[in-house]
């Protein structure tokens, strides 16, 4: 069985040539994510466990509209899957909460994604080896291809464009590495909600 | 050429009328009254008016300091405080700024960042929400406020007054916001002081100072919102008992009567329930101090330029000298820090 050849976009100029083709703009995709993480750091303890996922995805969401509708792109909600879809039919942009970008290994999905998402998604593995699977899910997928802005917990940010099956990424067909934070990060943080203290206090002495 | 706006500055931190400088000195009051409307008195007079003062005589030929507009400081406690405790801290603002445009001039410091909430102030604790959410706080309690304020480029110093009149103040100062703390307080009350400080920053001074009753009301809650968010006290509405209160109380490092106040104003805790807490709190002596207190926050700012200064081989008192100030006035306002000094090598030792 063939295997998936996966386009992966790490160096900022790679970065940047995928995004002029795809009529995006680097500075666009951070503020997406960044408006993300920062919605998701406001939920308070008060709220369902899965606030910080619902606020990341609800501002998510409305941010990646606000920076990318426009010339290019415009608002669709094909299969039920809130994004963006350029004027030309060609390429279609959502959001996806993952666990990190922008490492070797994928990212993982933090819930497990919908029929319609798999629909959107492709070409499927069945399609990929040339099998004609038929319908898997009911709703018929059009031909766009899907990427989604996706954000990690560590407010890493990629650009990709996954297979999804069953609920979860099975392939990648191209991943775009936006932003990467310095700080290492090796396992899902922890609830904490103890004091906070670590607070950047930058002083230094003025040159000359 | 002797500068009476400094003889002001300078008599006015001491407390002494002019009247009482006037006869430490040695010359009529009247004689006093016109040095400090630009005669210039002649050099033996300046010398005993320096030392009446305890301050240098090169003080008092520098440049005018930059004193402050009175009207646009926030003062916590304005009630109680007398004129003369006023001007002192006032006059304690004015070597304040003079301290830290000399800091400025040599370190790269944090640049403010507040946002102006003059519209939420009649909601403070919508403003308080909405300052936590600017700065990515999300509710989690802030472990030192103090820090926390310092890099968002507030400017803090202290305060020495002798009195229990005067909290706190703050006031803007072009696109520097000041805040100055007394030390006299509890830690629990000064941090509370510094959230208030932070609550008229936001609140008022974008829109000028208002000292009014209400104005300190609105700075009060956005403090008590700020340090003690609701979705986060939520967890403790069932706090009712004085132990239950001491014990929680420094999650938030506030005061026990503070975080009793903040449960009931959520009305979290009954009336009654609250009354009993506070005879009972009184009785174990926290209405008036907080037994069993916690560390006092400090300067983050002014404690890394000592070290700083003290890694070039630079002092306090090279401080206090290039702003011709006393060094006690320079200790009362950083503070009374001292630089973290390497430590000595072990293989080193004193020869005497």
């Amino acid at each position: 069985m063939p295997s998936f050849t996966t386009s992966i976009a790490a160096t900022p100029e790679a970065v940047e040539t995928r995004l002029v083709e795809l009529f995006v703009e680097l500075a666009q995709i951070m503020a997406i994510g960044q408006t993300a993480r920062a919605y998701a750091d406001d939920a308070s303890p008060a709220m369902p466990l899965n606030a910080a996922g619902m606020l990341s995805y609800l501002h998510g969401v409305g941010a990646l509209r606000e920076q990318l509708v426009g010339p290019h792109y415009v608002m669709d909600r094909a299969c039920g899957i809130e994004s963006v879809v350029s004027r030309n039919r060609t390429i279609r942009i959502g959001f996806q909460n993952v666990d990190k970008c922008c490492v070797h290994m994928p990212p993982l999905p933090r819930t497990e994604k919908g029929s319609g998402a798999e629909s959107l998604s492709g070409p499927s593995l069945f399609e990929y080896v040339g099998m004609e699977p038929g319908p898997l899910t009911g709703v018929k997928p059009d031909g766009i291809l899907t990427y989604y802005v996706m954000v990690g917990l560590d407010g890493s940010i990629e650009l990709s464009c996954p297979v999804i099956e069953k609920g979860k990424y099975v392939e990648w067909i191209e991943r775009i590495f936006i932003h990467s934070p310095e700080a290492d990060w090796e396992a899902e943080p922890v609830a904490d909600d103890g004091p906070l203290d670590d607070f950047d206090v930058s002083v230094s002495f003025k040159e000359g | 050429m002797f500068n009476s706006e400094r003889l002001k500055t300078a008599r006015e931190r001491r407390m002494l009328s002019a009247k009482g400088l006037a006869e430490r000195v040695g010359v009529s009051a009247v004689t006093l009254s016109k040095y400090e409307n630009g005669h210039s008195p002649d050099d033996p007079t300046v010398g005993r008016i320096a030392r009446a003062l305890d301050y240098p005589v090169n003080f008092f030929f520098r440049d005018s300091p930059e004193r402050l507009d009175t009207s646009t400081v926030s003062f916590r406690s304005l009630s109680r405080m007398r004129a003369k405790e006023r001007r002192a801290a006032e006059a304690a603002g004015t070597l304040g700024i003079e301290l830290y445009e000399w800091v400025g001039d040599r370190f790269n410091l944090p640049s403010a960042d507040l946002i102006d909430l003059s519209k939420e102030r009649h909601r403070p604790h919508v403003a308080a929400r909405l300052l936590r959410q600017h700065w990515n706080l999300g509710d989690r309690p802030i472990g030192n406020v103090l820090k926390l304020i310092e890099s968002k480029g507030v400017r803090a110093l202290s305060l020495s007054e002798a009195t229990t009149n005067v909290d706190a103040y703050s006031f803007w100062r072009g696109d520097h916001p000041y805040v100055f703390l007394n030390q006299e307080k509890t830690a629990e009350r000064s941090i509370f002081d510094t959230a208030h400080e932070l609550g008229h920053l936001v609140l008022h001074h974008h829109a000028g100072a208002k000292a009014d009753k209400e104005a300190e009301t609105q700075a009060d809650r956005f403090a008590s919102a700020f340090l003690m968010p609701e979705s986060d006290l939520m967890d403790y509405a069932h706090l009712s008992g004085p132990r239950q209160i001491i014990a929680a109380k420094k999650r938030w490092k506030v005061s026990a009567m503070a975080l009793a106040y903040r449960l009931h104003s959520l009305t979290y805790m009954s009336d009654w329930t609250y009354r009993s807490l506070c005879i009972e709190l009184g009785k174990r002596g926290y209405r008036s101090g907080e037994p069993d207190g916690i560390e006092r926050e400090r300067s983050t700012v002014l404690a890394k330029v000592l070290t700083a200064l003290w890694s070039k081989g630079l002092t306090k008192q090279t401080m206090a000298d290039d702003l011709g100030i006393p060094l006690e006035e320079v200790e009362a306002l950083i503070f009374s820090l001292s630089p973290n000094r390497p430590e000595p090598s072990p293989g080193l030792h004193l020869v005497w």
